[in-house]
């Protein structure tokens, strides 16, 4: 037996796919139709993203008020979200000139949480690579190796160490790490044509849960 | 109807082609429909009975299950999250693999009664992975260990994304970590907070800037197409891991392409590159 809510499913997905796809390869002199309906599909997206947007709003302050009062785990971050999301909302609409307001919660509030996020990356990345670099094999070896000649010849004092680490160096990740590169991502390519066509035929269990 | 006019297009003087497909696009649409014909004559075949054996072992994938045990003896949950994109990208397709590795998780996790949380980036994965591991709940036996609070939805910018799921690896004490999807910068603050708390970690990405990061930090990793090989050999269905036998055969004739390209141009030829660019 057919079963109705995947059949659906499946032909919204396969014709919509279908469209983008000829879309991307036809004349648009030729078949102007393929390309104005991928046209309207994608602006489609548009009016779906700001009703979402607005629903996702109501939702999530819903849920957070929702843990505030029954004061649920960790209620304290659900209500400072709660907070700095209605404190966006209203300067929106009290200030005569958003963009001053914005911009500066943007700048001040925003810009430097996320920088702080990001800092620790360099932690992390040291700690990542002193793994990475331990000697225990021949493969391990030509890592360190390479590393080494790469970091030689990104830093000002490798040159002026040795100066054919600038060339040495230029050389293995043009090369040999360019090489190995493209030829991943050109099977990953085709890994993504036969997933993309895998959710075309509805065989992708992910999609029709 | 559209108004379909047909505008023939010359070529050295010559009428060849009809003008339907747009110039520079010929070849880039032969090899799409290569790969389409190759993936359907695969997949039929295997529907009509025809056997394909896999004989690859792909070690990340066989170390889910020994991932999900270690976890249930330690009585730690389990994490996972499909990556920092969203299904309309270009890494949706890995997305899509990591969404269908994490049903098979969660199933695992439910036949063990442990409780399996993802971190979500997108808007769009929240409904698929609550979709997906309310089902595979119900597939492992125990619906009502399921709750839709375990889908963990943390915004679509990277720092918040990145901020939370740290947020919760380290104070959750996960014992298990699955990172299957499409990553970006956010894949080594994952795997190294994982790392920190002595998880087991399985991880799973195409995006290849990513893979030096998670290969130091995580104890297997499914590199470039395994995961998408990964994502057909969860059912065992003969009929899905045929596609794997049709990749198998396309890689097989890009590595002769490129032999052949290789060739060619160092003997000063480059017939093939004007071809593909067609």
């Amino acid at each position: 037996m057919v079963n109705v809510k995947n059949f659906v499913t499946t032909a919204i997905i396969t014709v919509i796919s279908l469209v983008l796809f000829l879309a991307f390869f036809v004349n648009k002199e030729q078949v102007p139709a393929v390309q104005d309906a991928a046209l309207a599909l994608q602006v489609f997206v548009i009016p779906l993203g700001g009703f979402a947007l607005g629903l996702g709003a109501v939702s999530l302050a819903m849920y957070y008020t929702k843990r505030i009062v029954k004061k649920q785990q960790y209620w304290q971050y659900n209500a400072a979200a709660l907070a700095s999301m209605a404190l966006v909302i209203v300067l929106g609409f009290l200030e005569a000139d958003p963009q001053t307001a914005f911009q500066w919660y943007f700048l001040n509030v925003l810009t430097t949480l996320e920088t702080s996020i990001w800092s620790i990356l360099a932690f992390f990345l040291a700690s990542a690579a002193y793994r990475g670099l331990k000697v225990r094999t021949l493969e391990s070896t030509l890592l360190m190796v390479a590393a080494i000649l790469v970091m030689l010849s990104n830093a000002p004092i490798g040159p002026a160490l040795w100066g054919p680490s600038a060339d040495i160096g230029a050389w293995i990740m043009n090369v040999p790490n360019v090489a190995g590169m493209r030829g991943l991502n050109i099977v990953v390519a085709v890994g993504i044509f036969v997933v993309a066509l895998r959710t075309f035929m509805g065989r992708e269990r992910s999609t029709l849960t | 109807m559209p108004n379909v006019k047909y505008i023939p297009i010359t070529i050295g003087g010559r009428r060849k082609l009809t003008g339907f497909i747009q110039d520079g696009k010929y070849a880039a649409l032969v090899v799409s429909l290569l790969i389409f014909g190759v993936s359907m004559l695969f997949y039929y075949s295997a529907k009509r009975g025809r056997k394909f054996e896999i004989k690859k072992k792909i070690a990340g994938f066989e170390a889910i299950p020994e991932a999900v045990g270690r976890a249930t003896e330690l009585g730690k949950p389990i994490h996972g999250s499909t990556g920092g994109s969203t299904t309309g990208s270009w890494r949706g397709p890995m997305v899509v693999a990591g969404t269908t590795l994490m049903g098979y998780v969660a199933e695992l996790a439910a036949k063990n009664k442990m409780p399996f949380h993802v971190s979500v980036g997108y808007p769009d994965q929240i409904v698929l992975l609550d979709d997906m591991l309310r089902a595979s709940y119900l597939k492992g036996g125990h619906p009502e260990l399921y709750t839709s609070e375990q889908v963990h939805y943390y915004g679509d910018s990277d720092s918040s994304y990145t901020g939370g799921m740290v947020g919760f690896i380290s104070r959750a004490k996960i014992g298990a970590n699955f990172l299957l999807g499409g990553y970006g910068g956010e894949a080594l603050f994952v795997a190294e907070a994982g790392n920190r708390l002595g998880a087991f970690q399985v991880a799973g990405t195409p995006a290849v800037w990513q893979l030096p990061f998670l290969v130091t930090t995580c104890d297997y990793v499914m590199l470039g197409d395994e995961l998408f090989a990964a994502g057909c050999m969860v059912t065992g269905n003969p009929a899905e891991t045929s596609f794997i036998a049709g990749q198998d055969l396309l890689k097989i004739v890009i590595i002769a392409l490129t032999v052949i390209g290789t060739l060619a141009v160092t003997f000063g030829s480059n017939f093939l590159v004007q071809l593909l660019n067609m």
